[in-house]
């Protein structure tokens, strides 16, 4: 069987297959021919289907056989999105000349005074509508708007402001496709009875009013009034966190969620705050998916709350929260499918106060994915705990603090399935720090994609990095400080001699010569994507 | 090992491992739903190939017989195009001209893995590349009177992802 694997795939000589008659036509006149077969619209279809928004568009630049085979297909045309140029005023005269026929509309930064006919053929085609980024829209428009978009599927209004009078009586229509709603970060109360008069079947909704606290802002107890009619279809539900929120929220007796995000800007502190929850989440067995932000801190004394949460979840992959001072053994709660653990320490956080984990338990973990942000990490703690998380298999640590980062380099050896390792904000004084011991050493052999941002460390030391990931793929710095220029030259070699796997790297905001871009262009044979911006 | 016959377009008889031919479902349907036998020493007729493709896909049938049934529903993974194995990369390596005559047969032969390996190549051709290049690439006429293109163009304006 190996000796097959590694058969050449055109064999000359050596056939497999026995003619039984001689033609021997084919090949000479063949190769002549100048014009390639017509190949069936399905399989181009199927090839263009592999290609982003952007190389679709210059398909259509080709010839008209390619441009009718992307128009008349509606997944394809689903990928293109139409954006408004930024500062736009739609009024009632406004008429965009040349609108391509796509299936999604982004308004930036976009004021909408009135609608003009267009948009009637227009919206009939629409599965995405979004308003974002300081646009405006009166009320009347936007209800207007969405009059003919019978086939919309998602739909998201965020930090953008609605204008004129308020709607008043019922609507007369309904969008009954629509699975995705977002209301987020608007300072009114409106769209929430619109919608909720609008739509019944939604699965994803996401509602949050953390930016803005005016006169209309909208309350829990309407947001309870709209969450009620959505009980039976809502499969995911992100929404601002506070105590009454959750008070309204325990009276949906019927929702069965599997994704909730509860979040705000931290203000939620209390005992009662985390009692509440605790209820809530007793009554959602289903819960796939937690992500807790607007909850400031579970800490030592939250230790009972936790293991409690992770027995009456049986079905919870991924768990996010905020934490000081916690015992990650709580985890040992959680069932086995539990494969993502995201942990954030306090964002008052100063480098003064240590914010420690721990981690008490003997077992291992089943953890494939996990994220520590912000959170001072103690001396050898990791050495302790990574070797503890076996089948960890992508490892990202933001804007944390250590005295020993080569403590997080030595425990990788023991991670045998890590192929993804993020390092975004890491400090290393080289001086404290000991990394006798890691040069010419493969300590991430698994390894397939680093990504290193905003860290400052000296290049010899970057190159004893990538030097120790062979298998490496890919490949990002971003804004990364080299606080040693001299040696800087040793990366681009470690990278052209040590990573034969490489096939994407991506460089932005460093420091960078001529040479050394020559020369990875010129060396780093592996390579199929190599792009290079914002950098000097 | 049972084995059966088919015949080419151009009239050239091959003798096949049942089990290889039955990576197209063209040739498997004919063989179980419609029952056609093949110890009949009859060979399947396949008018729309020619021997020199029918040979070139029958190497990458053998090649791949044993493989699992791939996961369906996988759309990330369909949509991705760095995937394609050395192996299936070497084979694919030979001029357009057969590539795309590869493609039609596996299309009429029903041979899904393989013309999903093909489209992802082709995809790789297409990546990066301008307008101008992939007509030239591909040998296709610009066939837009130049208004027209203008037109295109700005069109394009609207859609256009800046990153």
């Amino acid at each position: 069987m190996d000796q097959k694997r590694n058969a050449s795939p055109n064999p000359d000589s050596n056939r497999k297959f026995t003619k039984t008659s001689a033609a021997t036509s084919a090949s000479s006149s063949r190769t002549q021919l100048p014009e390639l077969p017509q190949l069936p619209t399905e399989i181009w279809t199927s090839i263009f289907d592999h290609l982003s928004a952007n190389q679709l568009l210059t398909l259509r630049q080709v010839c008209h056989c390619w441009r009718n085979i992307i128009n008349s297909n509606t997944p394809l045309l689903a990928k293109l999105t139409v954006t408004f140029p930024a500062r736009l005023t739609i009024c009632s005269t406004y008429k965009p000349a040349n609108l391509p026929p796509a299936a999604k509309v982004h308004f930036k930064n976009v004021t909408i005074t009135a609608i003009g006919p267009w948009w009637t053929p227009f919206g009939q085609r629409l599965t995405e509508l979004k308003l974002s980024s300081y646009s405006e829209v009166d009320h009347a428009s936007l209800l207007a708007m969405l009059k003919h978009t019978p086939n919309l599927k998602s739909f998201e209004l965020s930090e953008s402001k609605m204008s004129g009078e308020r709607p008043s009586g019922e609507v007369d229509f309904r969008l009954d496709k629509l699975e995705r709603l977002v209301l987020c970060g608007i300072e009114d109360a409106a769209p929430v009875e619109v919608f909720r008069q609008l739509c019944g079947g939604l699965k994803h909704l996401r509602i949050s009013w953390d930016w803005f606290t005016e006169e209309h802002s909208v309350s829990a107890q309407e947001m309870g009034e709209f969450l009620q009619g959505l009980q039976d279809s809502l499969e995911e539900l992100y929404v601002t966190c506070s105590e009454d929120s959750l008070v309204e929220l325990m009276k949906l007796d019927r929702l069965k969620l599997q994704k909730l995000t509860l979040a705000g800007d931290e203000h939620t502190d209390d005992e009662k705050s985390k009692h509440l929850l605790m209820e809530f989440c007793r009554m959602l067995p289903s819960l796939e998916y937690l992500k807790i932000k607007g909850i400031r801190t579970f800490d030592e004394q939250s230790h009972s709350l936790l293991c409690n949460m992770g027995q009456v979840l049986p079905n919870l992959n991924c768990l996010q929260i905020n934490g000081m001072h916690v015992d990650l053994a709580f985890l040992h709660n959680f069932p086995k499918q539990l494969q993502t653990f995201k942990l954030s320490g306090d964002s008052r956080w100063d480098s003064g106060s240590a914010v420690e984990i721990q981690f008490n338990g003997d077992e291992h973990l089943n953890l494939k994915e996990l994220q520590l942000k912000k959170i001072h990490i103690e001396d050898s703690c990791l050495q302790r705990h990574l070797p503890k998380m076996p089948h960890l298999r992508s490892l990202t640590i933001k804007w944390c603090t250590s005295n020993f980062w080569s403590d997080l380099l030595q425990p990788l050896k023991s991670l045998k399935l890590l192929t993804t390792l993020s390092l975004h904000g890491i400090n290393v004084n080289e001086s404290a720090d000991d990394w006798t011991g890691l040069e010419q050493d493969d300590f991430a052999a698994s390894l397939a994609r680093l990504q290193l941002a905003q860290c400052e460390m000296p290049p010899k030391l970057l190159a004893t990095v990538l030097a120790g990931c062979p298998g490496l793929r890919e490949l990002r710095l971003q804004s990364m400080k080299l606080n040693d220029t001299a040696d800087e030259e040793q990366v681009a070699h470690v990278v052209c001699r040590k990573l034969s796997k490489l096939n994407t790297l991506i460089i932005e905001g460093c420091e960078l010569s001529n040479e050394e871009v020559d020369f990875i262009r010129e060396n780093c044979k592996s390579l199929k994507e190599f792009q290079i911006t914002g950098c000097w | 090992m049972s084995t059966i016959k088919l015949e080419t377009s151009d009239g050239v008889k091959f003798t096949v491992k049942t089990q290889v031919a039955k990576c197209s479902g063209t040739i498997r349907t004919m063989l179980e739903d419609i029952g056609i036998n093949p110890q009949d020493g009859e060979a399947i007729p396949l008018s729309n190939v020619h021997s020199t493709i029918l040979q070139k896909i029958l190497v990458w049938a053998e090649h791949h017989v044993d493989d699992p049934e791939p996961p369906r529903d996988d759309a990330d993974a369909a949509k991705r195009t760095d995937d394609i194995c050395s192996w299936d990369e070497d084979f694919l390596k030979v001029d357009q001209r057969t590539l795309f005559d590869v493609m039609l047969a596996a299309n009429y032969l029903d041979m899904k893995q393989l013309i999903a390996v093909c489209c992802k190549t082709v995809a790789n051709m297409i990546k990066g590349k301008t307008a101008d290049q992939i007509r030239k690439t591909f040998n296709i006429e610009n066939d837009f009177p130049p208004g027209d293109e203008d037109k295109i163009r700005l069109r394009n304006q609207f859609c256009e992802e800046r990153r």
